[in-house]
């Protein structure tokens, strides 16, 4: 049975954020999110990842996100086995 | 004369699936080298089995929730040396996918969707499935 998914205040910061972030960072720059606000940007993850740490934030406590990219809120997969 | 770049794969299974040869990258430059069943279907650009989250970036990446129940999401470094690919790519975790795709051949590794398959050309023909650099 298909039940709500439970989401991560930063995730469901980012959903209304996301209009923000889209006009805001060109497209494909990484993002990250923290207590519902944008921490960082970088050209790339590991970047990203090393102004985190600069700044004293763990990195396994924020969101990454990409400007500009639409995630699925729900995967349909087409393999046997499912446990719809 | 400049080799083509492209990775070509006969198909494999039973049915018979496409599929491409990925390799997932470490922050200490591990390597982990899978086999993903190609699914034009799939939203998720890459799903992996739950012990290569290891090779996951230390910072979460947006989940989804799917028939198959969530799916564990984080950043995974994708290199396909043969058509020069490499990039950070928001993938995901589930043992449940990863076991559907072994039964059509149990050296599955997991999928790759549509997301990742449209950073690059790919098509096929009777006998294989193919991959090349993305066209300009």
């Amino acid at each position: 049975m298909i039940t709500e998914h439970h989401r991560s205040p930063d995730e469901i910061a980012y959903r209304n954020l996301k209009p923000t972030i889209d006009r805001t960072y060109s497209k494909g720059r990484f993002i990250a999110i923290h207590n519902q606000q944008v921490v960082g940007d970088a050209a790339t993850l590991p970047e990203l990842l090393a102004k985190l740490a600069a700044e004293g934030l763990n990195s396994k406590e924020c969101l990454a996100v990409q400007s500009g990219v639409d995630y699925p809120e729900f995967a349909y997969i087409l393999l046997s086995g499912a446990k719809t | 004369m400049t080799p083509a770049l492209i990775q070509r794969n006969p198909y494999r299974g039973v049915p018979e699936r496409a599929f491409v040869r990925v390799r997932l990258l470490d922050t200490k430059g591990m390597e982990r080298d899978l086999e993903l069943l190609a699914d034009t279907g799939n939203p998720c650009a890459i799903i992996v089995g739950r012990n290569d989250t290891a090779f996951m970036a230390p910072i979460p990446g947006y989940s989804v929730w799917s028939n198959f129940g969530a799916l564990t999401a984080g950043w995974l470094q994708v290199v396909i040396p043969e058509i020069g690919f490499d990039q950070q790519v928001l993938g995901y975790a589930s043992d449940e996918v990863v076991s559907a795709a072994q039964e059509s051949d149990p050296d599955f590794g997991g999928l790759i969707g549509l997301p990742l398959l449209r950073m690059m050309q790919y098509g096929g023909d009777s006998d294989s499935f193919w991959i090349r650099p993305a066209g300009k």
